[in-house]
């Protein structure tokens, strides 16, 4: 009996100081991860609607958007979300759409694909080598977007079709599939275009009730 | 004296990677890049290092019977620390590490040392064990995730070092290659502790 008393008082007040301490890192690390957060959704904004600096959150029945606003208060364009299942995850890309409804930007904010096949998707190529950075040298004119996002910039919502083998761009009027990652190609293609459809559609349904 | 062979013996002699074979499952899934090797064998050295000396001081009290749920406790405890710091300070690491956080919590590494060596040994001598071990297991890390991002990305700490045009060997960033890479290694410990043996008789 007394063993047992025993084991129930250590193994309680152990919980209990772990509790008491977690709970004071967690209020510590808490503001700072939603800091974080915030700061790399506004990032991602900034990515898809470039030259953006101000954003209002608007709401469709079914989707919710971002207007953004450049520095003379002119209409940049929208930023929305879609998603799609990929290879091995759920993909979630940002779509950037300018008023005249052409992509802007996307860009994957959300992906688990297979490691050198399709998240070629999201890596960025490295022109820079460790020889360049180790003696101080800087490398002009490296990419900073992954050529496969790269390709949606400029096309309007009939252009968003998936071909094969036709690399490298520009390719006004299709999107090229990445060799070895067909399906992350399409599910980031179909992502894209099915949010865009969604929101021409249901901004049209709004304009033609008369709500803005 | 004790002290330092303590230390060292994690890294060669006890590997646990190579040696005692523990925490294969994060050698093999998180060594895909010597960054994220490094990321990870920082969090485990800190846990392993911070639970080797909680449970060496309250080695006394702690009753028999229920030894390993308070080691979960304690280690679990340390792991959430680690994991809230990393999400708040280093976003990008926590990202790629991914699930593999969390599961530090199972990693056989910490349990053994708490169970083998915290439970019976004064604060100083476990603090000791816990910092080889976890250098141990991290420079193991390191060396896989060396030799899978050269050969499979041709990149190191994700900047190309290998000429331009080469074309990387996808399979070692994949799951095959870790095995791959894991064998070759494990061949080559085996060796050297047989030469080491030879030369001590």
């Amino acid at each position: 009996m007394k063993g047992v008393l025993k084991m129930v008082c250590v193994l309680t007040s152990i919980c209990v100081v772990s509790a008491l301490g977690l709970g004071y890192v967690y209020t510590k690390a808490k503001p700072k991860i939603e800091e974080q957060a915030e700061e790399a959704s506004r990032k991602a904004l900034e990515q898809v609607l470039p030259g953006a600096v101000k954003f209002a959150d608007k709401t469709l029945p079914s989707l919710n958007y971002v207007e953004g606003y450049g520095a003379d208060g002119k209409l940049v364009g929208y930023a929305f979300d879609g998603e799609a299942k990929g290879y091995s995850s759920t993909i979630v890309v940002k779509v950037g759409l300018s008023p005249d409804n052409n992509i802007l930007a996307i860009k994957i904010l959300q992906q688990q694909e297979t490691p050198g096949l399709g998240t070629k998707a999201v890596d960025v190529p490295v022109e820079e080598t460790l020889w360049d950075k180790l003696r101080g040298r800087v490398v002009e004119g490296g990419a900073t977007e992954s050529p496969f996002q790269a390709q949606f910039r400029g096309k309007g919502p009939d252009d968003l079709k998936l071909v094969r083998g036709e690399w490298p761009p520009p390719h006004p009027d299709h999107i090229d599939a990445i060799t070895g990652a067909t399906i992350t190609s399409r599910a980031v293609t179909d992502a894209v275009k099915d949010a865009v459809e969604l929101f021409l559609k249901e901004r049209k349904d709004e304009g033609a009730q008369g709500v803005h | 004296m004790r002290a330092l062979r303590e230390f060292t013996k994690g890294i060669i002699e006890r590997n646990p990677i190579f040696v005692l074979m523990l925490g294969l499952c994060p050698a093999l899934a998180v060594s895909t890049s010597v960054t994220d090797a490094v990321g990870m064998g920082l969090a485990t050295t800190f846990v392993l290092v911070c639970s080797n000396v909680s449970i060496s001081i309250i080695r006394k009290i702690i009753p028999y019977r229920v030894r390993i749920p308070c080691y979960i406790v304690v280690i679990a405890s340390f792991v959430t620390i680690v994991k809230l710091a990393l999400n708040a300070y280093l976003p990008d690491l926590y990202k790629s590490l991914g699930i593999f956080v969390p599961l530090i919590v199972v990693n056989c590494i910490i349990l053994g040392r708490a169970e083998a060596f915290a439970s019976r040994n004064g604060v100083g001598l476990s603090f000791m064990d816990g910092l080889g071990m976890g250098v141990g297991f991290g420079l193991g890390l390191v060396l896989m995730g060396f030799i899978r991002e050269v050969i499979g990305a041709g990149e190191l700490c994700h900047l190309r070092v290998l000429w331009k045009g080469y074309e990387p060997m996808l399979v070692m960033t994949q799951p095959p290659g870790a095995f791959l890479v894991l064998g070759f290694l494990l061949g080559l410990f085996n060796l050297l502790h047989r030469n080491l043996k030879k030369s001590k008789d």
